[in-house]
């Protein structure tokens, strides 16, 4: 199914799919605050990435890492009276970072979307299933209601919901959490979008459904050539499903590159406690929980910001102005001690 | 039945409350103090009549016994005598029913008109000029009594300004809605006061939405999602925050129907109040407490309608 | 018995109090707090010390001045038509029955509703089902017309409003503060205090009303506001305290029918109810502020 897109703005150089492996959204020092009674909390504070098309790009962090933030600034999805976004974020030559609402709206849903993690209240509980998918093509396409409706029933059966004839009509309070999760994916592939965003899609899921649903996204980006970025704070799920992937920690990007490298030798202690952190890790029979807790992102440390946490702490860490040093062949690490790193299973 | 079927369960909830409001009712003639029959006879009182009295109600059976035989009279639409116009309660109200029916109708309808959109407009400016002069507004409109707003309205636009009329109900359904205008504004302001924040709260919970982030992420207008997933989902809650008060919309049509002198029975209460007309009392109490449990029971038939959730 | 000697208060648990100081650490702690706060205290002591405010008494009648208007003719306020009452003093002498409502019926419907809703939600089963059922039966009818009812019953004074109050009005509280004990009950420390084997008694009094007084605290200004006006439309259909004693909803009642000619004479009592019921929202709200749970 082909479905043309007129909403693309005519400004915009050619849509063309892109090649494979080019680089197909470029981020460079993305940082959103927020205005709160207690200060400015900067939440994401110059975040750096290349996405390639064709990959599936993990973010991995704990709560208030910021990484569900970096998704929506992404697509400015932020309410803008407390947030403010920086920063570039280019995707076809263009910064959306300062695009007006209008043209956000062009790009949201058409070329880059997003799934949310809780399927039970990201739904319309007063609307149609079947309409819900619909309403993104009657957004972005000149389709008829008649075309529409023929469109959803075919990605609900993309995204496997079994016997969608009958579905279609229904309610989302009708469906089961794993089910209602396939709707939200169909709502935003409905457009097919190049870049599909997915926050914690699994977090509120049973463990089974959870690999169902991971399964299916990965077949879905394989047939549409998606790209998409997934979060989490699982690092199970990003090593499982992430060709590269970026560890953020208080607001920033503290370990990035190829998936495989960065978990069999990671460059900075914070990815090395949360592996250490995992059950089943190879250090022994308890877990070794990482001690501590996350800095506070109104007020952030001029140095290191994990230097309360980490093992490897040092004077000159308090003072370093941090930044992203290349470690090897496109990756990564914010540590000044990355080459001092010892591995358990060297 | 299908779609109806949830409603049968709230009817057989309402059966123990309108037996409780019975309950009330009756007990209210025994706090007079001193000896109902006298009381009830008033001016007519005499040696026959309290007797025929005394027998009718059952007045040396045990209180569960009198209790019985008024529900009895009620379950026949016998809701006692009037002494002061001596004639059946039961025509007595209906007599003078159609005022307050228009009035209150009138005035739910402004309301609507008034304080809806008002706590939406708040609501989706929050924390803006506009939404602190809203909620600003109602916070006094709050505090001002329903007799006085209505006064003053009288003061700006019967007397200043000559548009409506001081007092009185009409006599065709244009002089209706022309007479009526001031009341029902008067309590349309008391009303809404009482309903503007849980409007305002009930369309800011909407906006705070998830779904309405998944509407966002799909591209959509703004327009769009404040049409159909803001409105709709709000005007959902707007159908309960209505019936839940109703107590006090029935509250301020009683007051304003005095102050404007409507002829409706809110006026009849408390004419008969003074006048110690107690069987009148009764049954306007008794009349406007089912009148709200309905509108309740109503209320969450509509609301059930419209929820999908509703209907399992 | 001999878990008495446990008790010295040594299982921590969150009270409000310890939210409240947490907020008192600004300076102000709200503005609506103070300004309300303020506003009833002025008005509230104007009319304490009505005596020394105005020279004439509420009865007198000044009758080469009926119906002055404000400034004029040695009152400040103008005077009431037929009679010539002074304005002024009538206010701050009316005043004191208005307010008296407000905290009379007020502070007795808290202490009643908090504690059927504290029992009707924390022993929950049969004893709530009824209780709330009660409740339930109560809202059906519109405070006003039960007040009403009563008065109409008993005879109108001030006593039997506060009566007719105080059966009406405490029905509000039980659900308010039947809601949050629900909520409160669930908390893990009422579970420790359980298993503690702490009396019922001890467990409500000690750990479930401090948390949920504060919802009773702030309804009860609102409720303040709601009684002020009750009391104040009694007073207008003639069914409050009896005449000459000045009471603001009957010198509206009085007023309106020169309200033509002497438009103050209506319109300044009611101003003056404004103006105590916005001191006591605005407290509510000032309440509802500080004592909000952080975070």
């Amino acid at each position: 199914m082909n479905a043309t897109l007129i909403a693309s703005d005519p400004r915009e150089p050619s849509t063309q799919a892109p090649e494979p492996g080019s680089v197909i959204l470029s981020v460079r020092d993305l940082r959103t605050s927020f205005r709160t009674e207690r200060g400015v909390v900067r939440a994401v504070d110059g975040i750096s990435f290349d996405l390639l098309s064709g990959e599936t790009f993990g973010i991995v962090g704990e709560s208030g890492s910021g990484k569900s933030v970096t998704c929506r600034s992404l697509i400015g999805l932020l309410p803008t009276p407390p947030a403010v976004t920086q920063g570039t974020v280019l995707y076809n030559g263009r910064n959306l970072v300062g695009l007006s609402s209008r043209q956000m709206q062009m790009v949201r849903g058409a070329h880059i979307s997003m799934i949310f993690q809780d399927p039970m209240t990201f739904l319309n509980p007063l609307m149609r299933v079947g309409d819900q998918i619909a309403e993104s093509l009657q957004a972005h396409t000149s389709m008829g209601r008649r075309e529409r409706m023929a469109a959803a029933l075919l990605l609900m059966r993309e995204v496997g919901i079994p016997g969608p004839e009958r579905r279609i009509r229904d309610y989302p309070h009708q469906f089961s959490g794993g089910m209602r999760q396939r709707v939200l994916i169909a709502i935003a592939l409905a457009c097919r979008p190049r870049i599909l965003l997915a926050d914690e899609p699994t977090t509120a899921l049973d463990v089974t459904i959870q690999d169902q649903i991971l399964g299916l996204l990965l077949n879905l980006q394989r047939e549409f050539g998606m790209t998409v970025v997934l979060v989490s704070h699982d690092l199970g799920v990003i090593a499982e499903t992430c060709d590269r992937m970026a560890v953020m920690y208080g607001g920033q990007i503290v370990e990035q590159g190829d998936t495989v490298t960065l978990l069999t030798r990671p460059k900075h202690p914070y990815t090395q406690g949360l592996l250490r952190s995992l059950p089943g890790a190879s250090t022994g029979k308890y877990l070794t929980p990482i001690p501590g807790a996350p800095p506070s992102l109104i007020d952030p440390p001029a140095g290191c910001r994990f230097l309360d946490r980490c093992p490897l702490a040092m004077d000159q860490c308090r003072t370093w102005h941090t930044e992203l040093l290349p470690v090897g062949p496109d990756h990564l690490s914010r540590c000044i001690r990355h080459d001092q790193m010892e591995y358990a299973n060297d | 039945m299908g779609r109806f079927g949830f409603v049968i369960p709230r009817l057989i909830q309402l059966v123990p409350v309108a037996i409780g409001i019975t309950i009330i009712t009756f007990f209210l003639i025994h706090l007079i103090p001193g000896d109902p029959v006298v009381a009830l006879l008033g001016n007519h009182y005499s040696d026959a009549s309290a007797h025929a009295l005394r027998a009718a109600l059952g007045l040396d059976k045990p209180l569960w016994n009198q209790y019985l035989i008024f529900l009895g009279n009620l379950l026949h639409g016998d809701l006692g005598n009037s002494i002061y116009y001596e004639e059946p309660v039961r025509d007595l109200i209906f007599s003078r029913i159609e005022p307050t029916v228009w009035l209150v109708v009138y005035a739910a309808a402004l309301s609507a008109i008034i304080s809806v959109p008002l706590g939406m407009l708040a609501a989706l400016k929050r924390d803006s000029v506009i939404d602190q002069a809203i909620r600003g507004f109602f916070l006094v409109a709050l505090a001002m009594p329903a007799f006085w707003v209505g006064i003053i309205l009288v003061l700006i636009f019967s007397i200043h300004f000559s548009i409506f009329p001081v007092s009185g109900f009409g006599d065709t359904i244009p002089s209706h809605i022309e007479d009526l205008f001031l009341p029902a504004l008067t309590i349309a302001l008391s009303f809404g006061a009482v309903l503007i924040r849980s409007l305002r709260n009930s369309t800011l919970s909407v906006l705070r939405a998830d779904y309405v982030d998944t509407a966002r992420a799909k591209g959509l207008p703004n327009r769009v999602i404040l049409g159909r997933h803001v409105l709709r989902n709000a005007l959902l809650s707007t159908v309960t925050i209505f019936g839940v008060n109703i107590a006090f919309l029935m509250g301020a049509t009683v007051i304003v129907e005095n102050v404007f002198a409507l002829g409706g029975i809110g006026q009849l209460l408390v004419s008969a109040i003074q006048q110690r007309d107690y069987a009148v009392v009764q049954g306007i109490t008794l009349l406007i407490a089912f009148f709200v449990i309905v509108i309740n029971l109503l209320t969450d038939v509509a609301y059930g309608l419209l929820d999908p959730r509703v209907q399992q | 018995m001999a878990y008495e000697a446990l008790d010295s208060g040594s299982v921590p648990l969150p009270s409000t109090a310890e939210q409240v100081t947490r907020r008192r650490k600004r300076l102000i702690p709200s503005w609506p707090l103070v300004i309300g706060g303020v506003l009833l205290l002025v008005i509230a002591a104007a009319c304490l010390a009505a005596p020394w405010l105005t020279s004439y008494d509420p009865s007198y009648q000044d009758i080469n001045n009926p119906g002055a208007a404000p400034f004029s003719a040695g009152h400040l306020l103008g005077t009431d038509a037929p009679f010539g009452r002074d304005m002024l003093s009538r206010i701050l002498y009316g005043g004191r029955i208005d307010i008296l409502i407000g905290l009379g019926a007020t502070s007795v419907t808290v202490i009643v509703g908090t504690t059927v809703g504290l029992i009707a939600g924390y022993f929950g089963g049969k004893i709530d089902g009824i209780l709330m059922r009660i409740v339930d039966i109560f809202f059906a009818f519109p405070f006003l017309v039960l007040v009403l009812a009563i008065i109409a019953m008993l005879g109108p004074s001030l006593l039997n409003m506060f009566i007719a109050i105080w059966a009406v009005g405490w029905v509000s509280y039980a659900r308010i503060i039947r809601g949050e004990t629900l909520v409160v009950k669930k908390q893990e420390f009422i579970l420790a205090a359980r298993t503690l084997g702490y009396t019922h008694r001890r467990i409500i009094i000690r750990h479930i009303l401090p948390s949920v007084i504060s919802a009773a605290l702030v309804f009860s200004m609102a409720d303040a506001v709601g009684n002020i006006l009750l009391g104040a439309a009694l007073g207008y259909l003639g069914l409050g305290v009896p005449p000459p004693t000045p009471e603001w909803g009957s010198m509206i009642a009085d007023g309106q029918t020169y309200m033509v000619t002497q438009w103050w004479v209506p319109t300044l009592p009611g101003i003056a109810i404004v103006l105590v019921g916005i001191s006591f929202s605005l407290i509510g709200d000032g309440l509802a502020d500080i004592l909000r749970p952080q975070g």
